[in-house]
């Protein structure tokens, strides 16, 4: 029995090309981070437009590095945060704000962190009963 | 051919749009700042960044098939953006630009 001969067309290879992009064994695995995806990409065209301007391929790069993170933690901090929001606001629905927050902070987390640790001394302080520093008395030194 | 070949090359074709106007996207976010353009400018890029990707992306995210009217749209905007390029060759245009105001 001969093989059938492979066609080597410009049509019959944009057609392959095709069903690999866009067939079903693809779309199983893609599917269900649709959402978190786009959410994530919106997020992140938000943050680099904020950013200094550049060349093209460091907005790239970094957005690309801010959908993967996305990807990564949205899930588990859309858990965490369904903790604390009533029952009918289940991780799922929480899952495309999550994503567009991440990359929408993206290169502020720091600042971010920064400011939660520092509201998180002084809320410390207060309730250790630490005297807040004294304001220096008007009219300057003595 | 086959109604899925034809199918498939329309969902190639709108792939290729999308992906043209995420490019021109891309290269306008980047010369972007916060400081020097107007937010409705980069809320609608951002936005219209996100549209082509789940365009194009539609059968893969979706299972959902673009018909001749989505080609059609897509390759619209590219168009328009096209049209625009002189515009954005020196960075951001005037009418995009934000800064401070002026003193009274």
């Amino acid at each position: 029995m001969n093989p059938q001969p492979v066609a080597l067309d410009p049509v019959a290879v944009a057609i392959a090309i095709a069903a690999a992009l866009f067939g079903p064994e693809l779309a199983e695995v893609v599917g269900p981070y649709a959402v978190i995806v786009l959410g994530a990409m919106l997020g992140a065209t938000w943050s680099a437009s904020r950013r200094p301007a550049t060349d093209r391929g460091n907005t790239a790069v970094y957005m690309s590095f801010w959908v993967v993170a996305s990807l990564l933690f949205t899930v588990p901090c859309a858990v965490l945060a369904s903790n604390y929001l009533p029952a009918s606001m289940g991780p799922r629905v929480l899952l495309p704000f999550v994503a567009t927050v991440i990359s929408g902070v993206g290169s502020d987390w720091l600042g971010v962190f920064k400011w939660a640790i520092n509201l998180g001394r002084v809320v410390a302080e207060r309730r250790a009963g630490a005297t807040p520093p004294s304001d220096p008395p008007a009219g300057g030194p003595q | 051919m086959s109604y899925w070949d034809s199918r498939l090359l329309l969902a190639l074709l709108n792939f290729i749009l999308a992906s043209g106007i995420g490019y021109a996207c891309l290269c306008r976010i980047s010369v972007m700042s916060g400081g020097s353009t107007l937010k409705v400018t980069r809320a609608a890029y951002a936005v219209l960044f996100v549209a082509a990707a789940a365009s194009g992306l539609s059968p893969l995210l979706f299972r959902e098939w673009p018909s001749y009217p989505d080609v059609m749209i897509n390759g619209a905007v590219l168009l328009h953006l096209l049209s625009t390029v002189r515009a954005w060759r020196n960075g951001v245009p005037t009418f995009a630009k934000s800064g401070p105001g002026a003193l009274t």
